[in-house]
């Protein structure tokens, strides 16, 4: 019962991040390795807020954020959006680097502590013999909510938009959906949820560093292979399968083998694509195209 | 047409500039001239810039303050003492290659990074060169002999060392008596530290609640603290084997959910700034040192070098690294006026002779065991926000330093 | 209205079309036959800026749109019902119609909606339906209703009958015929020759990514001229079928 709140909890940051990734994947066809760099630039907002005022400080994460997103693309990706994938791939990374080798220039490799929520909401909560600590509820709330405003947002005329943009981008240009403001929109979203992950994972660390954001961008984009490439649900699906696989194998694995944790992890993944190639829920990247 | 390749060409602009901009804040590989006869060149291989960035610039600086110091003393027997960089921009891979630039422009001896991989290469090309390597604290047997060969020594002492420290020191000076062993098996240093843990308290009879392992990249660790938590009774001290960042993420989860035991780390801990905001209140934590850089070292030398260092960088180290390096650089320097000569074998011959040699820190070392494992450690211990000194301890019974 | 001369497209390295002209009139229907992999959908596409076009103009009413992001010249007023339909399975049929109403900058009208709906009534049964789950013929008249939604100025329809059982195929057709009566400007490309060039005002025979052959279907559907354009060679049983 514990574990499943950690389960919830940590499936909770991976599906926050791997929405990110997804929405980017989905209507432009990038493996966007900078999101976690956007991730790491939100948490150092947070840092250099220090004392402002909590609700302050989360707003101009999730603006900073969302309008580097915004102009990242502009800059980084529009140029390449043509190319094939393993130049968007390698602009990705170019990008990333260039985030941390800022992040290096500007604020030191040593990392910064940071404190996001005042200390009467980190917490532990004893309800019936279980530890809930305050944090998870943040979590999981800070999730749903932003799911479901998502979700809302898919059925607005924009989200319609983007929808379809991402299932045929052509045919949806055909029918005038302008493409730089889809994709523009795309990445603001996505850098909502990279502030909004970012957010969290400062939280729950403590601690902003140039790497900040790597290993939850690795696991969330696992999630969303495993959920299917491009689909939506399916990244939610994955990070939540994710979180389940690493949590149970880190409780059951016996003391010998749980150094082996992320390599049992990965043969989870690898088992579950061998059954289901494209992911559980079938993504729009393998269908056909005009 | 035109209006794309305008876009695009200010684009490459733009990220051109970028890209020299962060160019530009890593200092100038190889800055200085060296000037072969009439000087003794020292190369400094480490990550001046990336991921290392924040341990190997001040222990350049330290470095720097070595050679200041040294040449106000008239040199190396007459010879001034030169001091030249290169930047492995914390590659690993890089380091090899830095070494070979080093050498290459005549350095006579190298100063590498403080860990057996990333300072392994420079270590390596030094070796292959016939030159002395001395890293700046890697916690590895293997630099030495058993790994690099008799040409590599590092400042930095053992994790088995450090760990069977923290378990006389618990048992002894804190009565502890049960423990649980946290280890984040990233590193082999980490493994060490806690297999000299878990050796000593076996034989000093304390109980072992139970033992885990996360790694350093976990964003929670929240599955091990539940399985502490359901635990019968609290450990008294957790043996915890990491290092910030990971560790700094690890050790504020246990103590948000309440785990309030002693815990017992390492140097990779030492510092304020991974909890100065987050925890501002921390205590309970405990690891052994070379030196303090907190301002209460037991010996004056440090505590009048760290001053210089604040006064001269204008910030406070955050680890003992600076001390380190800059007795690193006296112990190069020691050799060569020792053996008379600047050939790498002679100046290890004098190196391997080093018995409490008193540099900033006393030094030893032996024909076989290239780090130091008689140098009396400072047992940090945090409270209430505040690294205060716990007097020196030295190990009653050393672990293998090897693991089986 | 649209007016291509000269035109030389493809894909990557190689041209598919080698320097196509043709000219559609306001309010005419026009077909485009041609045998497999003539490059018919290839020139469509070109007109769209969704292939590379390396040379030549094309010119929709006084416009130079040749090299225009494909979403503005969906806007000045061309709707291309792709080959293989094109419908999002994932969005319902009324999102898909809504896409075809709004996309292109139509002030949202209900009226245009129930007219089309009219037109096509099984899709007012299926509106909440995900549009993966409509029938071939039902996708088919879902594109063709969304692209009428856009309120185009140039209708253009690439293979609109393909893979539709022979009763859907002539309920198409029936719609064509109606745009026609309308006075909508279509550009028709068909696989099914002798109909879609009794259909058209004009006709153009592509083989090869060259005009072969034009003109209206009295001229080209004498003396099997269509026949001998189109395969090099005598009439085939469809096409005289079709006669
Ligand atoms: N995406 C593509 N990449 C490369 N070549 C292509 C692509 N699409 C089509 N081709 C090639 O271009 C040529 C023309 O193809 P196109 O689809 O325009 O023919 P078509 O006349 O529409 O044929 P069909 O009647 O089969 O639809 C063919 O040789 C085809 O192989
Ligand atoms: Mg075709």
């Amino acid at each position: 019962m514990q574990y499943l709140i950690d389960v919830l909890s940590q499936g909770s940051l991976y599906a926050l991040c791997a929405l990110g990734i997804a929405l980017t994947f989905g209507v432009m066809r990038l493996i966007n390795f900078a999101h976690g760099e956007f991730m790491m630039v939100g948490g150092y907002v947070l840092v250099v807020a220090g004392d402002i005022p909590v609700w302050a400080a989360l707003l101009s994460s999730v603006i900073i954020v969302g309008f580097l997103a915004v102009a990242t693309e502009r800059i980084a990706f529009r140029p390449v959006r043509n190319a094939d994938p393993e130049t968007m791939l390698v602009t990705s990374f170019a990008v990333s680097f260039l985030l941390q080798s800022l992040a290096v220039l500007l604020f030191g490799s040593l990392g910064r502590s940071v404190r996001v929520f005042p200390p009467s909401i980190t917490g532990v909560m004893h309800i019936g013999g279980l530890n809930i600590r305050w944090l998870d509820i943040i979590t999981v709330a800070v999730t749903v909510t932003l799911l479901v405003s998502l979700m809302a947002f898919m059925k607005t005329r924009h989200g319609v938009e983007l929808r379809a943009a991402a299932e045929n981008f052509t045919v949806a240009r055909l029918l005038g959906v302008k493409a730089n403001q889809v994709i523009g929109t795309a990445f603001a979203i996505s850098g909502v949820f990279a502030a909004a992950t970012s957010i969290v994972l400062a939280a729950q660390r403590g601690l902003v560093e140039p790497t900040f954001g790597t290993t939850t961008m690795l696991f969330a984009f696992i999630a969303v292979i495993v959920g299917g490439m491009g689909s939506l649900p399916g990244a939610v699906l994955g990070a939540y399968a994710l979180g389940l696989i690493s949590v149970t194998s880190q409780a059951l694995l016996p003391l010998g083998l749980r150094q082996f944790r992320d390599a049992f992890i990965f043969l989870v993944v690898v088992l579950i694509l061998l059954l289901r190639p494209e992911g559980i829920l079938r993504g729009h990247a393998a269908r056909v195209r005009i | 047409m035109s209006l794309r390749t305008r876009r695009s060409a200010l684009t490459v602009s733009a990220t051109t500039a970028l890209l020299l901009l962060a160019a530009c804040g890593s200092p100038g590989a190889g800055g200085a001239s060296p000037s072969g006869a009439t000087a003794f060149v020292i190369g400094y291989a480490g990550g001046l810039s990336g991921m290392l960035e924040g341990f190997e610039k001040p222990a350049l600086e330290a470095a720097k303050m070595a050679v200041e110091d040294i040449n106000r003393d008239g040199g190396l027997n007459g010879k001034r003492v030169e001091l030249i960089t290169q930047d492995t921009k914390s590659d690993i891979d890089q380091g090899g290659p830095a070494g070979q630039a080093l050498l290459a422009k005549g350095a006579g001896a190298l100063l590498v990074t403080a860990d057996y991989n990333f300072g392994g290469g420079a270590a390596r090309a030094a070796q292959a060169a016939g030159v002395v390597a001395v890293s700046v604290g890697a916690g590895s047997p293997k630099f030495g002999v058993q790994g690099i060969g008799p040409l590599a020594f590092t400042m930095g002492t053992s994790g088995a060392g450090d760990g069977a420290l923290t378990a006389e020191w618990a048992y002894e000076k804190r009565a502890a008596r049960s423990a649980y062993v946290l280890l984040d098996d990233t590193t082999d240093y980490n493994k060490d530290q806690c297999r000299g843990f878990q050796t000593r308290w076996r034989e000093l009879g304390g109980v072992l609640a139970g033992q885990d392992t996360f790694k350093n990249g976990d964003a929670s660790i929240s599955p091990q603290i539940t399985r502490m938590k359901s635990l019968p009774k609290t450990p008294d001290v957790i043996a915890f084997c990491s290092y910030a960042p990971g560790g700094a993420v690890a050790l504020g989860q246990l103590r948000s959910a309440g785990i309030d035991s002693l815990i017992l780390t390492n140097s990779g801990m030492d510092g304020t700034y991974w909890f100065e905001k987050s925890m501002p209140e921390l205590s309970g934590v405990a690891l052994p040192v070379s030196a303090s850089v907190w301002g209460d070292d037991p010996a004056e030398e440090v505590r009048r070098f760290v001053e210089r260092y604040k006064e001269k960088t204008g910030s406070q180290p955050q680890n003992m690294y600076p001390v380190l390096a800059y007795a690193a650089v006296q112990a190069i320097v020691q050799a060569a006026k020792e053996s008379g000569s600047t050939k790498g074998a002679d100046m290890a011959e004098a190196m391997n002779k080093f018995t409490d040699k008193q540099l900033l820190i006393p030094v030893s070392f032996t024909k076989d065991t290239h780090i130091d494992v008689r140098r009396p450690a400072r047992m940090l211990v945090l409270d209430q926000g505040k690294w205060k000194t716990d007097g020196l301890r030295s190990l009653k019974k050393a672990p293998p330093l090897f693991a089986e | 209205m649209l007016d291509v001369s000269g035109l030389v497209a493809g894909y990557r390295a190689n041209s598919v079309l080698h320097g196509v002209s043709l000219q559609i009139p306001d309010g005419k229907t026009i077909a485009v036959v041609g045998p497999n992999g003539a490059g018919k959908s290839t020139l469509l596409k070109a007109i769209m800026n969704v292939v590379r076009v390396t040379a030549g103009t094309v010119r929709f009413g006084a416009r130079d749109i040749r090299g225009m992001p494909t979403e503005r010249i969906a806007r000045l007023g061309i709707a291309l019902v792709p080959e293989g339909r094109g419908v999002f399975g994932s969005l319902t049929v009324a999102e898909n119609l809504r896409l075809g109403l709004r996309a292109a900058g139509v002030a949202a009208g209900d009226g245009a909606l129930s007219s089309v709906l009219d037109r096509f009534p099984v899709l007012r049964a299926r509106l909440r339906m995900s549009a993966a789950g409509l029938s071939g013929g039902e996708q088919q008249q879902l594109v063709i209703a969304r692209a009428l939604l856009t309120a185009p100025r140039l209708l253009i329809l690439d293979e609109p009958s393909l893979g539709l059982s022979p009763q859907m195929v002539d309920e198409i057709f029936d719609v064509i015929h109606g745009l026609r009566a309308d006075g909508v400007t279509v550009l028709l490309v068909e696989q099914n020759a002798t109909r879609a060039v009794d259909l058209a005002d004009h006709t153009y025979v592509l083989v090869s990514g060259r005009i072969i052959a034009e003109g209206a279907k009295d001229h080209l559907l004498s003396g099997d001229r269509l026949a001998a354009a189109y395969f090099g060679a005598g009439p085939t049983r469809s096409s005289k079928e079709s006669l």
